[in-house]
């Protein structure tokens, strides 16, 4: 009796820890890799957990032929399970054949992408992976908004295009998350091939690999539900415990935009309203977005752009004493801009217009101190635009205008085109301009600027002419492998596009176009091209480090920080608005002024009460030593007016863009042994068993069971107690 | 309370106060009424006091079941609406659903509701019909 108790006390007594680790095989899944919900003013889009989708068996698609097997929900593979998939696929095979087969399917419960080893080369021609739509930024557009044009009339974008509206504006049934880890990767495919992998014979059988992932958004519907509810007053009872604001649902998509200013604008007092400057805005985008938003490193529909913008604008700084006193003889200046959230209607480039309708850019007005004269709509004559530079079919590129602007008064613009034609032709480039029926300007920001003004006229210089060339704008797959001969391409056109807005620019403030002011640095494109296209990180090239000089530090765990990442993400949660920044402070910044300044705190004093300029304690990129660089550029963070708190009256105004994203929870991904249903019944009938034995053990036991009491025998016989 | 050892005029006296408080919309008051004296109005024999008592029984019985189809009604009304996240149950509503709004009239106003309301009662009141059928 006593020796059976000792037993159950033994097996009853072995310790008991959580079990979790050894049940499932975590993989973090940090921000930004997986697909998340997001609206416009009547939609939702992306994806959202649903107790249906959070878990699959593992499955792979290799090849376009593997889609087949969703049809039959890969039955004959798994006859007996009965549950949904986990598909990997790599992201060159989300194509047009197969999104609809993806869409449609009622086993898959997710997609697991990842980048395969085939490399894509700017030149492909075949492949149709641009993840935005026919007609990019649709609803946006100065033609449809005026009622000029139907709606997505001129489809520039449907050779490249997967669907019509675009993989981001798709409401996903099933989640999505991009495995770029290889470790985690290699994982995921280790657990198929032990597991899920057919026999010899073709058969399966249990246990099966799986994997569970959840990410619940907060918010649904559209950004109209959204945003009113994130509001104060939405609700008659309202009870925040924490903060007493209203807890947010979703936020709108808003990031930094950038602009420089490389001749000063003038500063005015308060109250003087005499305008006199005109304005030829240099413009570039600097977003980009993928089916999974994040994943977009955007070399065609970003980069290449930025470069040459960048490479003119180092030029201009070198010379910058020729441009003032031009700028000051003529009254015409040249200042750049980086918009930020272009390819969702136009978030960066809306919001300027509206606060250049305000006179609230580049500064709201100050009333107890000088402050530089706002730029006003009515003083921007030009937004001189490029895109896509670096895939020109041949060596022809475009100069893109709007035909009834053009025709108010052809003289100028005329002039710049030649000087923009001059420009390329020094490089061995062609320009054909427009000719009657393509006077219309494709999805660029000026569009933002014509709804708010009637004079603002637009020069678009890009390679593709009614269509475009390159098939993965706004992709995943917008990055290449860049043979020499491709890239030294790139590199020529990149030059030439610089040396055409130099051309273009001198021309405008009427500054003569000569070998010093349209010289553009080679050696910097070079490096440029080779720092934020060919390497893996914005940092890992020699200029680069050089240029960050310790200073950049990683804020989130989120995609925008660790890869390459060219979406506007939500503000601070992604690297590339300050690379660019820094970027600019050393095309146009200047210690010429501040040689005597030997330190970040005195430079920073510098800047204190200073209406115009900056003042940026910044390294050199070529020799590392620090600097107090005085620039006037301004990061400023744009929040779309419909979606921005501090303009009610511009609430929901689909003038502007309405993109907000949703809060969300995203947990890791769990991989598991699913076991036959079978086993379930046998593990209850073993536990219903065990506790039928633990309950005959206890239930003879009684209190004399539990007390050893050697004594009282003793005492019986004889012994003293 | 233990209303057995209660005199009979006692009884009717809590029952008409019963009664009176369930009128100022307290519909549960009018409900425990109903269980309470529903022995003593129709399971006894009758008598004067067993009368009155039987008429505030009835009375609370018949406000008790107004007032369960008026909160049903609204009830049923309140949440078809409100999973579409509009305005008005927005408004109304106390916590926000989490990811997930019906879009299927996600345009409605209220007054758009308003003029859809018969509609809804004719749909209430099928309802009703099959459920008698059952």
């Amino acid at each position: 009796m006593k020796l059976w108790i000792v037993l159950i006390l033994i097996i009853g007594g072995v310790q008991c820890d959580g079990f979790s680790d050894q049940v499932f095989k975590t993989l973090n899944i940090g921000e930004g890799n997986a697909c998340y919900r997001t609206f416009n003013k009547t939609h939702e889009f992306g994806c959202q957990a649903t107790k249906d989708n959070e878990n699959g068996l593992i499955v792979r698609i290799d090849k376009h032929e593997d889609f087949k097997n969703l049809d039959s929900c890969w039955r004959s593979f798994y006859p007996s399970y009965s549950g949904k998939f986990w598909a990997m696929v790599p992201v060159d095979l989300i194509r047009r054949d197969s999104i609809s087969m993806l869409k449609s399917s009622d086993c898959l419960a997710g997609i697991v992408l990842y980048n395969s080893n085939q490399s894509m080369h700017p030149d492909e021609k075949t492949t149709a992976a641009s993840h935005d739509g026919d007609c990019p930024n649709a609803a946006s557009d100065y033609y449809f908004q005026n009622d000029t044009e139907a709606y997505c009339e001129r489809k520039f974008n449907s050779r490249g295009s997967i669907t019509p509206d675009g993989l981001m504006r798709m409401d996903w049934r099933v989640q999505m998350i991009f495995i770029n880890n290889s470790t985690d990767l290699d994982v995921i495919k280790r657990c198929y091939s032990m597991f899920n992998t057919p026999r010899e014979d073709g058969s399966t059988g249990y246990p099966y690999c799986g994997m569970s992932f959840r990410m619940t958004n907060m918010a649904a519907g559209n950004s109209e539900i959204c945003y009113r509810r994130g509001k104060n007053d939405a609700k008659l009872f309202q009870m925040n415990i924490d903060s007493g604001d209203a807890p947010q649902l979703c936020g709108a998509m808003h990031s930094d935009n950038i602009f420089a200013f490389p001749t000063p604008i003038p500063t005015t007092p308060f109250n003087d309203t005499h305008h006199s400057s005109k304005y030829m805005m240099v413009a570039s985008r600097m977003d980009s977005f993928g089916m999974i938003p994040e994943v977009s490193v955007g070399e065609v529909s970003v980069l290449t752009s930025i470069i040459s913008v960048l490479a003119a604008a180092r030029s201009m700084g070198d010379n910058i004493e020729k441009w003032k006193k031009a700028s000051n003889v003529s009254n015409r200046n040249i200042f750049f801009s980086f918009f930020n959230g272009e390819s969702l209607d136009y978030i960066g480039s809306g919001t300027t217009a509206y606060q250049m309708g305000k006179g609230m850019f580049p500064q709201s007005l100050r009333e107890d101190r000088a402050h530089i004269h706002p730029v006003l709509l009515e003083e921007l004559e030009y937004v001189l635009e490029v895109q896509q530079v670096g895939v020109a079919e041949g060596r022809k590129y475009y100069v893109h205008i709007d035909g009834d602007r053009y025709d108010q008064d052809r003289t100028p613009t005329d002039k710049i085109m030649d000087k923009i034609e001059r420009g390329l032709r020094s490089h061995g480039f062609d320009l054909e301009k427009p000719s009657g029926s393509q006077r219309k300007v494709p999805p660029s920001s000026w569009h933002s600027f014509a709804k708010a003004d009637s004079k603002v006229k637009a020069v678009l210089i890009a390679p593709f002419k009614e269509e475009y060339d390159y098939k993965r704008i706004n992709s995943i797959l917008d990055k290449n492998q860049w043979t020499s001969d491709e890239k030294e391409k790139a590199v020529q056109e990149i030059e030439a596009v610089a040396t055409s807005i130099l051309a273009a620019s001198a021309e405008y403030v009427g500054l003569e176009t000569d070998d010093v002011v349209a010289k553009v640095d080679k050696k910097l494109v070079t490096t440029l091209f080779e720092c934020l296209i060919t390497s893996n990180f914005w940092f890992d090239c020699d200029f680069m480090q050089k240029l960050d000089g310790g200073r950049y530090h990683k804020l989130f765990d989120s995609y925008g920080f660790n890869e390459k990442s060219t979406y506007i993400s939500m503000e601070t949660h992604t690297a590339f608005p300050t690379v660019l920044h820094w970027l600019t402070i050393f095309a146009l910044g200047s210690d010429k002024e501040t040689l005597n300044v030997k330190s970040e705190k005195s430079c920073s004093h510098l800047g204190q009460f200073q209406a115009m300029y900056t003042y940026t304690w910044q390294p050199s990129p070529y020799t590392g030593s620090f600097s107090c660089l005085k620039s006037a550029i301004v990061k400023k963070v744009m929040v779309s007016p419909a979606v921005d708190p501090s303009t009610p009256e511009e609430e929901m105004n689909t003038r502007y863009s309405t993109w907000m994203e949703s809060v969300y929870i995203i947990e890791n991904v769990n991989l598991y042994l699913m076991e036959d249903s079978s086993f379930e019944y046998t593990m209850l009938i073993i536990s219903v068993i065990s506790a039928l034995l633990s309950m005959i053990a206890v239930i003879r036991c009684s209190e004399a069971t539990f007390i050893v009491d050697e004594g009282e025998p003793a005492a019986e016989g004889g012994e003293p107690l | 309370m233990d209303i057995s050892k209660l005199t009979d005029v006692k009884k009717v006296d809590l029952c008409k106060k019963y009664f009176l408080i369930g009128a100022c919309f307290l519909p549960l008051i009018w409900v425990v009424n109903s269980f309470w004296f529903f022995s003593d109005a129709f399971c006894k024999p009758v008598n004067n006091h067993r009368r009155q008592i039987r008429k505030y029984v009835i009375g609370s019985i018949i406000g008790s079941i107004f007032w369960i189809i008026v909160l049903c009604s609204w009830e049923i009304f309140f949440q078809y609406y409100r999973s579409q996240g509009l305005v008005w149950t927005d408004f109304l509503t106390f916590v926000f659903p989490t990811g997930r709004v019906s879009m299927s009239f996600s345009n409605h106003k209220l007054f758009d509701l308003c003029v859809n309301l018969p509609k809804f009662m004719k749909m209430l009141s099928n309802l009703f019909i099959h459920v008698q059928f059952i």
